[in-house]
């Protein structure tokens, strides 16, 4: 798709600052964190920034009033197309930053009135799919034909069973050993929307920042039916 | 006081190679006295390193003795002022204690250096 993106707002996470006046050492807020990220001892304290998941807890555990909270820029959101009307939308982390909750949720706030919205979640559950996964009126997994690939599936349907967000299956690359899958998504009652066959041509395209809908006919009513059922299953 | 992270509590353990995710360290008195300490640092999911620092200062440890050491654990060892020294050649806890003691072991200096990890 290759957008030409303006990338200038920036996303920031919060990290406890600690007044040494009031502080007393006692601890309480190292032993709070669930992350590690402070340390206290009667010598010193050390703040771990990075570690900090900015919940806020150690401040209100604090009994001297000691901890108050500074800000770091972890990332920027990027737009393109219009001013307030934007087409795509992107976030990116800064390296060495591990934390991309807070991105994609800068990203799903960016202000639209279109009346659809493709979201482009991260592979597998961790806690950023969680964060693109929730709150979606359906959710398309794309998946392969192999055993690997199942297994994480498995796992992508439980975490939107508990999101209660409702699921199709995409099977890409398909073409061989498609058995078991299938018969899962039968027993999950999963429905399988479209199939895109395994083709070398198709990879090459893909691999030259090419998109199939452009260059192929086949692969233009694919999508176009499956957006179609899509429409469909997230109206519903 | 020493800590050195170790596999066993027996007469004389095998170091651990690790630091954060050792699940026992010994920890050596001024006057020689041995405790070995079960660290319940592993079984967290992130910042293991940095909550065993954190162990090792609420005991008063100002030396560690430690093959390898993550680099928010070293990150965290520094402004709390605890030494630290690779292990050299040392294999046991006695061998890591005698080089350590005849002072041929080299303080890794330095510690702020970024590494893969950008400081606080």
């Amino acid at each position: 798709m290759a957008p030409s993106l303006t990338r200038e707002t920036p996303v920031y996470t919060a990290f406890p600052v600690i007044n040494e006046d009031l502080c007393t050492h006692c601890g309480k807020c190292a032993r709070f964190c669930a992350f590690n990220a402070l340390i206290s001892t009667k010598r010193a304290n050390v703040v771990m920034a990075e570690l900090c998941h900015d919940c806020g807890g150690c401040a209100l555990v604090c009994p001297s009033g000691a901890i108050s909270y500074g800000r770091r820029e972890i990332g920027r959101t990027g737009v393109s197309g219009v001013p307030g009307d934007p087409d795509f939308g992107d976030g990116i982390l800064h390296t060495g930053e591990f934390s991309a909750e807070k991105i994609i949720e800068a990203v799903l706030e960016i202000p639209s009135d279109r009346p659809h919205r493709i979201i482009d979640a991260p592979p597998g559950c961790s806690c950023s799919a969680v964060q693109a996964a929730e709150g979606a009126d359906f959710a398309l997994i794309v998946t392969e034909p192999t055993p690997f690939a199942l297994s994480d599936m498995k796992m992508v349907v439980e975490m939107l069973g508990n999101l209660k967000v409702p699921a199709g299956v995409f099977l890409n690359k398909a073409g061989e050993n498609e058995g078991e899958l299938l018969a899962y998504c039968e027993s999950e009652n999963l429905p399988l929307l479209e199939k895109l066959p395994l083709s070398r041509t198709y990879g090459k395209t893909i691999v030259e920042g090419g998109l199939l809908l452009r260059e192929y006919p086949e692969a233009e009513s694919l999508f176009r039916h499956l957006w179609q059922l899509i429409k469909g299953m997230g109206d519903k | 006081m020493i800590g050195v992270p170790v596999k066993d509590r027996g007469e004389d353990p095998l170091l651990e190679e690790r630091f954060g995710r050792a699940e026992i360290f010994c920890l050596i008195a001024d006057d020689g006295t041995r405790a070995f300490v079960d660290n319940q640092a592993p079984d967290s999911t992130s910042g293991a390193g940095v909550q065993t620092v954190q162990m090792l200062a609420d005991r008063d440890v100002d030396t560690v003795l430690a093959p390898e050491i993550g680099p928010k654990a070293i990150a965290a060892l520094e402004p709390l002022g605890i030494r630290v020294f690779p292990i050299g050649q040392a294999r046991t806890l006695s061998e890591v204690l005698a080089l350590f003691r005849e002072n041929r072991l080299e303080e890794r200096k330095g510690l702020s250096a970024p590494g893969g990890l950008r400081r606080a």
